[in-house]
């Protein structure tokens, strides 16, 4: 895992889909709240124009997040101007941006207590999602860490991880990051049997697969994606991974 | 400086709400234009996927076959949004929304599945209105006129087809399709016989056989209703040898 190792990843230019037309979006617009495109594949995805340490780290955790079936695929995005016409988007929505994959008939954990719905009732939720969720957002050190619930059949995701990778060298050792869902134990999913499952799963990520997840990413302004750093997010996450199955063991 | 071959792009949803007052809409087209026509497209979910009441099938395939004529031609902008205006019962379009268009194709067909397509893919079963979504289409390609849904005097048919000055009447029945009850499928062939003893017309039995896998009942009901047919003198055809030659023409 080195800087040639990288270069020669990078020389491939990396792919974009195109964002087609804005579907919706939150009814107050930050700088990071995310706005729904459909784009060129047919599907639609929650567009961020920025995040609190740039678009890579969005883009890098919802790779890797795909790759241990912990969350939603995340896709570079290209915003033309054509598809803000008369949206009354702002125009610093145009650029090459990330997206990450909708997910039909879920809600985001933290609203559920808007709408009422104090608590989840753990039997519906899976055990195993949670247990892939708490790992994943372990080894990235999810900061503000959220989780996406379909309610319809108990999935969990790990979602917006546009915060992560703030520090890189002496970094403290990974806590145990378990993020609130109304009604659900703190340890529910924390059974030995998922728990090792769910870092198998991330264990199985391999020094090249992490390599390839910081590969191929457009260094644009907002992206805080030069090859320095990307090198420096692989090997951050290359040490975590190696601390993980030790880490788990403080969930109870 | 290089020159975005990105177009702009309008696009309207063409939306059925069968109780206007609920308001539940379902998406069932895509109209996709260019502001001065350099470009249309329309496309449209299978019938069956919208509705499974035969005569709205048949109400909502004339309002979808006409839309499609329309846009084929030159169909602009100020077109679609006089049509915006003007639709507001159970067919309505949406407000139409500006969209990025690299390759015209490519963005309908983006649309249509982010939009409109069924959830799973519709259905893969061969239900009677599955078989009428492809026959209709199959009769349309080979340039014969299609009524779905429609009545003639007091009867109502399958499919009406219309071909210069002949005249035909269509009966579809899906016997490899899953079901509890068989005894609907002997009705439906037994009021197209006697429909047909009335408006005097040429008649077509369109009939899924059962598979292996159906239940033996679902094969003495074929079979019976195949004897009624064929007493009837009436032409029994497989799908297949309808939607199969054009399939072959377009290899």
């Amino acid at each position: 895992m080195d800087e040639e190792a990288l270069a020669r990843l990078d020389e491939a230019p990396y792919t974009a889909l195109d964002a087609l037309t804005p579907l919706r979006g939150p009814k107050v617009q930050s700088a990071f709240t995310p706005h729904l495109f459909t784009c060129s594949d047919g599907r639609n995805y929650w567009v961020k124009r920025g995040a609190q340490q740039g678009l890579v780290a969005e883009l890098v955790s919802g790779r890797l997040a795909a790759l241990s079936s912990a969350g939603p695929e995340a896709a570079i995005v290209k915003v033309e101007p054509e598809s803000l016409t008369e949206s009354g988007l702002p125009a610093d929505y145009e650029g090459v941006r990330v997206g990450i994959l909708d997910v039909r008939d879920a809600v985001n954990g933290k609203d559920l207590q808007s709408v009422s719905l104090a608590a989840v009732d753990p039997k519906t939720i899976s055990d195993a999602d949670r247990a892939r969720v708490v790992a994943f957002q372990t080894w990235i050190g999810a900061n503000d860490s959220q989780v996406l619930i379909d309610l319809a059949n108990g999935r969990l995701w790990s979602i917006d991880h546009g915060d992560v990778f703030g520090a890189l060298s002496g970094a403290p050792d990974p806590q145990v990051v378990v993020t609130n869902v109304p009604g659900l134990p703190h340890d529910h999913g924390c059974n030995p049997d998922l728990v090792a499952d769910a870092v198998a799963g991330i264990e199985s990520l391999d020094d090249d697969a992490i390599l390839a997840s910081v590969a191929r990413v457009p260094d644009e302004a907002g992206w805080q994606a030069d090859p320095a750093r990307r090198l420096a997010i692989a090997r951050w996450l290359s040490s975590r991974r190696d601390q993980l199955r030790e880490v788990m063991k403080k969930w109870q | 400086m290089a020159v975005s071959a990105t177009r702009q792009g309008w696009f309207s949803l063409l939306r059925w709400r069968s109780d206007v007052a609920r308001d539940e809409a379902k998406n069932v087209a895509l109209l996709l234009v260019d502001a001065k026509g350099a470009f249309s497209r329309f496309q449209a979910a299978p019938v069956s996927a919208v509705s499974s009441r035969l005569r709205e099938q048949g109400l909502l395939d004339a309002a979808l076959h006409g839309l499609e004529r329309q846009v084929e031609g030159t169909f602009t902008l100020e077109r679609l949004s006089a049509m915006y205006a003007q639709l507001d019962r159970s067919l309505y379009l949406t407000k139409p929304k500006a969209v990025a268009v690299h390759d015209v194709d490519t963005t309908a067909r983006a649309l249509y599945r982010a939009l409109i397509a069924p959830r799973i893919g519709g259905s893969s079963r061969p239900t009677k209105s599955v078989l009428l979504d492809r026959l209709v289409t199959a009769y349309r390609r080979q340039g014969v006129s299609v009524e779905r849904g429609a009545y003639i005097g007091d009867f109502i048919f399958d499919a009406v087809l219309n071909s210069g000055d002949q005249r035909q009447v269509v009966d579809v029945l899906s016997f490899a399709a899953p079901r509890k009850d068989w005894t609907p499928l002997e009705r439906d062939a037994g009021h197209f016989l006697f429909g047909l003893g009335h408006v005097n017309l040429p008649g077509i039995a369109v009939v899924q056989p059962p598979t292996d896998t159906t239940a033996s009942i679902a094969k003495e009901t074929h079979d019976r209703v195949r004897r009624w047919f064929v007493e009837s003198k009436v032409e029994i055809r497989s799908p297949e040898e309808i939607v199969k030659p054009q399939l072959t023409l377009d290899a």
